[in-house]
């Protein structure tokens, strides 16, 4: 039977020949070297590496071999810390790499904002004294202006307006490309609900049949999405507004296994062949005259959208109304609480 | 018009944006009573009687008009050192500006800003803002006597 190992361990290591190799072991970060020795020879040695939390056995059968062997878990411990050694390299480069976006990012944003303040302060002063002076000007001294110089006036005071509505929209949408998303759990009938009521004074004295399904409740950020209900509602209300009686429908369908929501009228409608173009900023499929608007209020939807991993679309025809369809993500976990639909077709 | 006379002091330094604001004000009749400051710094000497109003007695405005962007001492500021002196911080201060951002309303409403007004670009909306704030801040609120008001150091007198 072998004798305890650690009698001979003190003779093995300075008997070795070699500290040298030892203590770079050691330094290697190598926790402990020990021989295991039966009846004076040396059968093995066993090394016990932390930085690679590694066993090594190496089995010798002479004092000879085990040099070789502890050589070799040398170079093998090199190779493995070098690996190591390039690795954290690597993670200090890309970390360095993500810093520095991180901080373009940051100045982009901020670089955003401070353009965005401007916009929205220096911009809006002219616009308000090009409206303002034509104002008085039309007030105070329009006795001695013809009914063309009358209207010339008005024009003016009307593009500083619409400048002013396009500034703030643009703004508007600015602000929700760098807000967070600050998600909850929201009823989205809630959100309906309150959108309408906000819409109210643009459909006074009209007649506008309201359904409004069971709509689930789901998590996501509430304001924005309120803000695409607003949107999208407002549409609605706009482009029905030359029907005698005028349908306006939220629910809820699924389509491709994901909650869907939908906003349908029996309005103007449009074209499907230019659904694409409706989402882009400025994009309009009416012309100012027969329908006012900025061309900025789907481009927000769209925006808010997307920011919650969803996506917006939307069928319609001419004359025969539109529909607009949205989903808010696999993320956003809803509990069905809505009344079952089938997928919609047009009413 | 003295100084005790003064129940606005309107700062700002756009002069097109002052003659706005007063046709707006005298159209609702409280023109004669304005106070104009061009910049913060301006603000500051007319309430704590110094510079051009260094010897003349102090006296509250009922109300103080304030921009955001102002040259040498903005509209922060201006509203802090308003907060800051017992004399002045009860005054109402109704911040009206171009800017709706976020950061100064946060900071305006943190200094106790009585209210924070956008200035609409339509002018029809704006004299509509303006005569609700004369109305409002000049017949409607109540402010405290000067009496009433604590004690302090001397108003430059």
């Amino acid at each position: 039977m072998p004798g305890p190992i650690m009698d001979h361990t003190p003779s093995f290591l300075h008997d070795l020949g070699q500290p040298g190799i030892v203590s770079a072991m050691i330094a290697l970060g190598a926790a402990k070297i020990l021989p295991a020795v039966s009846v004076g020879v040396l059968v093995a040695v066993l090394t016990i590496l932390i930085a690679a939390a590694v066993l090594f056995v190496a089995v010798a059968d002479s004092r000879r071999k085990a040099e070789t062997v502890i050589v070799e878990l040398t170079n093998q411990f090199n190779e493995r810390k070098r690996a190591a050694e390039q690795m954290s390299q690597r993670v200090a480069q890309l970390e360095v790499l993500v810093a520095e976006l991180t901080a373009q990012l940051e100045a982009a944003n901020k670089e955003s904002e401070a353009f965005s303040y401007t916009v929205g302060h220096d911009l809006r002063a002219p616009l308000r004294h090009i409206s303002g002076f034509s104002k008085i000007l039309r007030d105070t001294y329009s006795a001695s202006l013809d009914t063309t110089a009358q209207d010339y006036l008005r024009f003016v005071c009307d593009g500083a307006k619409n400048m002013g509505r396009l500034i703030d929209d643009l703004l508007a949408m600015g602000r929700i490309g760098r807000q967070e998303l600050v998600p909850r759990p929201t009823d989205l009938n809630l959100l309906v609900g309150g959108a309408v009521a906000n819409l109210q004074q643009e459909y006074e004295g009209r007649e506008i049949d309201w359904k409004i399904g069971e709509l689930p409740s789901i998590e996501c950020d509430s304001t924005l999405v309120k803000q695409v209900f607003a949107n999208l509602l407002s549409n609605a209300v706009k482009y029905t507004r030359l029907r005698e009686k005028a349908s306006i429908e939220v629910g809820r369908v699924t389509t491709d296994g994901a909650p869907t929501i939908f906003v349908r009228d029996n309005g103007t409608g449009f074209d499907q062949r230019y659904a694409h173009k409706l989402f882009g900023v400025f994009q309009r499929l009416h012309s100012a005259e027969e329908y006012e608007g900025t061309g900025i209020g789907l481009a927000t939807a769209q925006r808010i959208v997307l920011k919650h991993g969803g996506r917006i679309w939307a069928e319609a025809e001419v004359d025969k109304g539109a529909t607009f369809f949205f989903t808010l993500a696999a993320g956003c976990r809803g509990s069905a609480n809505g009344a079952k639909s089938t997928a919609a077709g047009e009413s | 018009m003295t100084h005790d006379e003064i129940e606005i002091l309107y700062v700002e330094d756009n002069a097109l944006d002052v003659e706005l604001t007063l046709v707006a004000l005298n159209r609702s009749r409280v023109a004669n009573k304005v106070h104009i400051a061009r910049d913060g710094e301006e603000a500051l000497q007319f309430l704590f009687c110094r510079g051009p109003h260094a010897g003349t007695p102090f006296h509250a405005p009922k109300l103080v008009l304030l921009d955001m962007k102002l040259p040498k001492v903005d509209g922060l500021e201006v509203l802090q050192a308003i907060r800051t002196d017992p004399r002045t911080a009860m005054i109402p201060v109704v911040v009206l500006t171009s800017s709706n951002e976020q950061r100064d309303m946060l900071e305006s409403y943190r200094l106790h800003v009585n209210s924070y007004i956008q200035k609409p670009v339509d002018f029809d909306t704006f004299q509509q803002v303006v005569q609700q704030l004369g109305m409002y801040w000049l017949v409607v609120n109540q402010t405290p006597l000067p009496a009433t008001l604590p004690a302090t150091s001397s108003g430059g007198d």
